[in-house]
């Protein structure tokens, strides 16, 4: 947390593990501030605090979807620990190594430095621009005979940004790692040390720097190809195919499209390459093939080598950074992007020809959407032999993802070679096919030469399955960081999902208040039955009395208040009597509700739960049209007439207990969709219950709500307390209104998610003809207008017009959306969910997984 | 982390079964699994929750992630 906070301070460096060339400690100074994006503080504090007020004030009135996780992604709220904070640290977020070697008989030489940098970090260009951070600085100490004959130049291009602090400045920085490489000129016959002094400064994306002061040895590792640096290397062997001739492949309606080749022949001991080309459709890009836990990526998964070693993907393609999601940054390339797969043929190796298959798992992007992750599969035939020059076909066809993805689970994909594009040697070999999990992580950036210098164990690391796990292209994670991207899985990953996984099991789970008793490695667990009886009663009574100042329910509860003000001066006993009524229709309504659930759970054995009701989108619909023609009635568009039944709390004040009644039903049918967050383990209990206890249990909750309103009528004292009756009971009526008709709004909240755009507006229309039929009731029903009038105007008419509204509502609530959830606006990385996604999220990736259960209603 | 929501607007019965496991019936319900579930259980959070209640789970998951790191670490050496 301090890293996020503040620069580190003053911290003595551990020895970092496997550096073995470092020579010297060195301590951080106070100095250094992050170059790219630093959280002020204040800031930080200022938006905590609104952050906490606005959850404070906010969650008691919110609905179910409005839960923390929103808040967080639309950044009211930033915890102070990252989501990537959640990887792990190394104490020592760069490991520096150097080494050199020489052109036999000449005095020329190639000296590398490299830098493995822990996830999260990354350092900058030697070529940095002036005005923003330090760039790197490569030099030779000693000895002096030794000297740079040329620039330090790195093995891929740097990702580039510009900078959000430095103005007008680009920044170029390195992830994961990168080798620098420069020619040197040395004494004939030098193989001693040489002393390499690096500056610069590495950041973390969180914020925080620390300089670089490091003073490496680099040691003598051999002869070096006649002048050629890593560069050098990298580009001879990307430009020996021409891609240009290769057959086009593209999956049906995407717009990448793909070509691929491979060296015809390489001959035993030496190298050649796997190529692949992509070019992308305008607007549209792919994911870098760099493979980290946090960020989508570009898979090359090859399955089959026939013996031969298949190195890391590398591009000398520009990385685009896309930091619009500081602790998600997205890089990608856009364009013409060419992967380039060294192909390794180990000496010795039998002549003839060598199969090499695999796959590709990519998804295209554009600013705002994506498509689904898409996969192929790849095959070629190289040829060991001659060598010569010349390109063979790769032969490209649909795949399935799961099954791309089942390929790279547990399979070794890629292997490392060395600095000289061969495989390691034999003592290192048998230790790294021992081990799958010691293969370094795809890097986008890393060179087909891999040091031999030991890197730092990956954050991810967890064993061979779970790193070839971590190589899966996360794209879910990189699609989503897009606003308002879910990531879906396709129909064949879903079934595969269910097929694999087993989604009946119970959840072994600890609630917030077990978690303490419960340490980690305790292997405790809680259970439904640390809720009981007596605490399911309390918790149903208390959640009822809270519900009434929910939105759902406090507009309807306004007009039973008002009723009691009317009231005031009244018989105590029909005061009592019109609360026992509210009470009475309230707690029917409860008892038919859960009533028809326990029937359909018990009889049909089905997981209906309570709420159900408001899934469906003619019942909200119905809903809504009653608390409109509430509304309108308030508003004074209409009055009920004396014949008819007064519907909810009408405001006349000489109603009979039927209207006291029926706003009791209105006010169970409305509460339900605001009762989850009061309720949720005491209602999951009471519908896990017997029906007897379930309908105690229910009884209860009711009684919760109405027990406010019983008070008042039996104590009509403390309807004295409430204001005389007068003019402004007008004012208050019509504000009463305005509070239904925010209801209706909410409702509507949730019929448009079901209903779509499309429904949303056939019942909006419908509200304004419903209206209408309110407004020439009102108008002409009254007892004053003639007869005949009265009979056109005044019944007729306003019922075809609302036998209109009401078959436009039913045209509505037909409809069904096909648009996502609202509530995953905001930017994080949000996946959706089917059966069996949590469990292949924690095998495949290892990491920490958030599940948010909600709801538009 | 991995996040994963779970759109129940239109009432699924296969996500009223998901729920269940937890034994949870009705919305909103927020589940955090460690890396290395079902060894360590996941989290159920209750239904209202405040920042600091997350940062408690959230620590929580951080320690069982540096826990695993290490274990991985002793045995890599």
């Amino acid at each position: 947390m301090q890293d996020i906070l503040m620069p580190a301070n003053n911290e003595t460096r551990q020895p970092s593990v496997g550096s073995s060339s470092r020579v010297f400690g060195r301590t951080k100074s106070t100095s250094a501030k992050s170059a790219r994006r630093t959280i002020r503080p204040s800031v930080f504090a200022i938006k905590f605090v609104v952050a906490l007020l606005v959850t404070l004030v906010g969650l008691p009135l919110a609905a179910p979807q409005l839960s923390l996780a929103p808040a967080m992604a639309q950044g009211g709220f930033k915890l102070p620990m990252s989501v990537r904070s959640l990887g792990i640290q190394n104490e020592d977020p760069a490991t520096w190594s150097a080494t050199y070697r020489v052109v036999p008989g000449t005095d020329e030489g190639v000296l590398e430095v490299e830098v493995v940098l822990s996830q999260g970090w990354h350092v900058f260009s030697t070529t940095q621009e002036s005005g923003g951070p330090i760039p790197t600085s490569i030099t030779i100490a000693a000895p002096k005979a030794v000297q740079l004959s040329g620039a330090f130049q790195p093995d891929h291009e740097p990702e580039s940004a510009e900078s959000d602090v430095f103005e007008g400045v680009t920044i170029e920085e390195f992830h994961d790692s990168v080798i620098w490489s420069a020619k040197i000129v040395l004494p004939p016959g030098y193989q001693g040390d040489i002393e390499v002094a690096v500056d610069g400064q590495t950041c973390s994306e969180a914020g925080s720097c620390t300089p670089v002061q490091e003073s490496l040895v680099a040691k003598y590792t051999g002869e070096a190809k006649p002048v050629q640096t890593v560069a050098d290397t990298a580009t001879a062997k990307v430009t020996k195919l021409d891609l240009a001739k290769a057959k086009p492949y593209r999956e049906p309606k995407n717009p990448v499209q793909w070509k691929a080749a491979a060296s015809k022949s390489i001959a035993a001991g030496d190298r050649g390459v796997l190529q692949f080309n992509a070019t992308l459709d305008p607007e549209y890009h792919v994911y870098t093939a760099a493979v980290d836990d946090a960020n989508s990526s570009t898979n090359f998964i090859v399955t089959n080598k026939s013996g031969l070693k298949v190195g890391m993907p590398t591009t000398p393609t520009k990385i685009i950074v896309d930091n619009t999601l500081p602790t998600l940054p997205m890089k990608y390339h856009d364009g013409d992007v060419t992967w380039s797969l060294p192909v390794q043929v180990p000496a010795g190796t039998a002549a003839g020809e060598h199969k090499i298959e695999g796959f590709i798992v990519y998804q295209a992007c554009t600013k705002s959407a994506c498509y689904p992750p898409t996969a192929l599969k790849f095959e070629t035939v190289i040829v060991v032999g001659d060598g010569a020059a010349g390109s063979t076909v790769v032969s490209m066809k649909p795949a399935k993802r799961p099954v791309a993805l089942d390929a790279a689970d547990g399979n070794k994909w890629v292997d490392e070679l060395d600095a000289a594009g061969n495989a390691p040697a034999a003592g290192n070999q048998s230790q790294s096919d021992a081990s799958t999990s010691q293969a370094p992580p795809i890097n986008p950036s890393t060179p087909d030469q891999v040091s031999a210098a030991e890197s730092p164990p990956s954050p991810d690391s967890s064993g061979s399955n779970s790193k070839a796990d971590s190589r899966i292209a996360d794209s879910a994670s990189a699609a989503s960081a897009i606003s308002s991207v879910v990531v879906k899985d396709s129909p064949e990953e879903i079934a595969e999902m269910a097929k694999l996984y087993n989604v009946d099991e119970k959840i072994r789970y600890l609630t917030l208040s077990d978690m303490d008793s419960n340490p980690i490695g305790s292997g405790g667990v809680s259970s439904s039955d640390t809720m009981t009886f007596w605490s399911a009663l309390f918790g149903a009574f208390v959640g009822g009395i809270i519900l009434n100042l929910m939105p759902c329910v406090f507009p309807v509860l306004g007009l039973k208040v008002m009723g009691f003000v009317k009231q005031a001066g009244n018989d105590p006993a029909k005061i009592r009597m019109h609360g026992i009524a509210f009470a009475g229709g309230l707690l029917v309504a409860m008892w038919v509700l859960a009533g028809i659930i326990l029937t359909i759970k018990i009889s049909l054995g089905t997981n209906i739960n309570w709420g159900a009701q408001m899934s469906e989108p003619y019942f909200v619909c119905a809903m809504i049209v009653l608390l409109f023609l509430l509304g309108l009635n308030l508003a004074g568009v209409f009055e009920f007439g004396t014949s008819m039944t007064r519907v909810g709390g009408s405001i006349q004040g000489k109603e009979g207990y039927s209207s006291s009644f029926l706003s009791g039903v209105l006010t169970t049918l409305v509460a339900t969709p605001c009762s989850g967050p009061f309720l949720g383990a005491a209602m999951s209990y009471t519908l896990a219950q017997p029906a007897g206890i379930a309908m105690i249990l229910f009884t209860v909750f009711g009684l919760g709500i109405a027990v406010p309103y019983l008070l008042l009528c039996f104590f009509p004292a403390l309807i004295n307390r409430l204001p005389r009756p007068g003019a402004w009971m007008e004012t208050f009526k019509v504000t009463m209104a305005f509070a239904l008709f925010a209801t209706v709004a909410f409702f509507m909240q949730a019929f448009g998610s079901q209903t779509g755009a499309s429904g949303l507006s056939w019942l909006a229309m419908a509200l304004v003809v419903i209206a209408l039929a309110a407004y020439y009731y009102g108008n002409y029903s009254a007892p004053h207008v003639p007869d005949g009038k009265r009979w056109a105007f005044g019944y007729i008419m306003p019922l075809a017009i609302f036998s209109l509204g009401a078959w436009m509502c039913y045209g509505a609530a037909n409809e069904r959306s096909t648009a996502e959830s609202s509530y995953h606006a905001g930017g994080l990385a949000w996946q959706d969910w089917n059966p069996g996604k949590v469990e292949q999220t924690l095998r495949r990736k290892k990491k920490t997984v958030w599940v948010d259960y909600t709801a538009d209603w | 982390m991995e996040l994963i929501v779970v759109d129940d607007t239109l009432r699924e019965e296969r996500i009223s079964r998901d729920l269940a496991r937890a034994d949870r019936q009705i919305l909103p319900v927020n589940l955090i699994y460690p890396p290395n579930y079902p060894e360590e259980p996941a989290i159920l959070l209750d239904e209202f929750i405040g920042p600091a209640d997350a940062l408690k789970v959230l620590e929580r998951m951080e320690k069982i992630q540096n826990n695993l790191a290490s274990s991985r670490l002793a045995v890599n050496h």
